[in-house]
């Protein structure tokens, strides 16, 4: 009993003390599609960072919304080479889930 | 003994639970500054982050911040006189600019005491999407109160803040060409932060007015 007792109190403080309490942070991307795989419903994408050019997985929900010209689009939209625009939460750039995409013309 | 007394557990005493609870309690403390303090918040009292490549590095502007938006005492406070104010320090002057790329937003905020005042104006190359607005002391990013929101290419004007905190403005690039931005400001305000939307943040240097800077030309 004791050690039962022991172990769910332990337990408790652990997860207490070791669960973030920071907010997400909001990323843009400003980029090309890579691919966009629509049974994981995640975005690969490229951008240029610090004159690196770099890739991120993005997370795209259900709830994502996706625009193009104004209008509705859908995940099926982001074919590769389109220009984009990706607001996402995250702690980092390895756990990303875009909060609204934007299809947008090539910068000029 | 009855088959109820075989199967009813031992009880706990007191002593035993308070024991585990201080055991416990304990063994959270370890772990938050072993290894949460430093992967979470870059803070690493007993050096067992950078032994365990947990740290987290935080940009330098970032590390900066903190010390330059903490609010000087009461240094740049109001302090009412009828239709006037007195502050206890000369007013700051700023004058950036800033190039936005395609799509692509920037903060730029000052730290204002509740009451102190500046005037500002700014101008774009091209119309920007333009939020000017306040985020208070407590309450983090769902407290901020818009000011001024508009799409336009320059402003000019004046505050007097709401309240303590961070008050400044987002410019959005709307389009695929690159805009400047340049803003000059005068006030008394004691930090100023530039936040992209990478989300690096870059404190700026503040300069005092001067006779020769601030003397009309004749």
């Amino acid at each position: 009993m004791f050690g039962r007792t022991f172990a769910a109190v332990t337990l408790t403080c652990l997860i207490g003390a070791t669960t973030p309490t920071r907010a997400h942070d909001m990323f843009r991307f400003v980029g090309t599609v890579v691919k966009m795989d629509v049974a994981k419903k995640s975005l690969r994408m490229k951008f240029v960072e610090n004159k690196k050019e770099l890739v991120v997985d993005i997370a795209v929900t259900e709830r994502t919304p996706i625009e193009r010209d104004g209008k509705k689009a859908s995940r099926s939209d982001l074919k590769p080479g389109l220009n984009v625009v990706v607001d996402a939460l995250g702690d980092d750039y390895e756990s990303l889930v875009a909060e609204k995409i934007k299809i947008v013309p090539p910068p000029r | 003994m009855t088959s109820a007394d075989r199967t009813r557990p031992d009880p706990v005493s007191a002593t035993q639970l308070a024991i585990a609870t201080a055991a416990a309690l304990a063994g959270a403390v370890i772990i938050l500054a072993v290894a949460v303090l430093p992967a979470e918040y870059g803070i690493d009292p007993l050096r067992t982050g950078a032994a365990l490549g947990l740290l987290r590095s935080l940009p330098t502007e970032v590390a900066n911040e903190s010390a330059a938006a903490a609010p000087s005492g009461t240094a740049l406070k109001p302090e009412q006189h009828g239709a006037s104010s007195k502050y206890s320090a000369p007013y700051h002057v700023d004058r950036a600019q800033f190039v936005l790329g395609p799509y692509q937003y920037i903060e730029y905020k000052y730290q204002l005491a509740q009451g102190a005042t500046m005037v500002f104006a700014w101008e774009a190359s091209a119309p920007v999407i333009h939020d000017f607005h306040g985020a208070p002391e407590e309450g983090g990013a769902d407290a901020e109160v818009s000011i001024d929101k508009a799409t336009r290419s320059r402003a000019s004007g004046s505050l007097a803040a709401p309240f303590a905190g961070m008050h400044g403005w987002y410019w959005e690039n709307p389009g695929g060409t690159s805009i400047t931005i340049t803003m000059t400001s005068a006030g008394f305000y004691n930090a100023a932060i530039e936040y992209r939307s990478n989300h690096t943040r870059h404190v700026h240097e503040l300069a005092r007015p001067t006779a020769g800077v601030d003397a009309p030309e004749r």
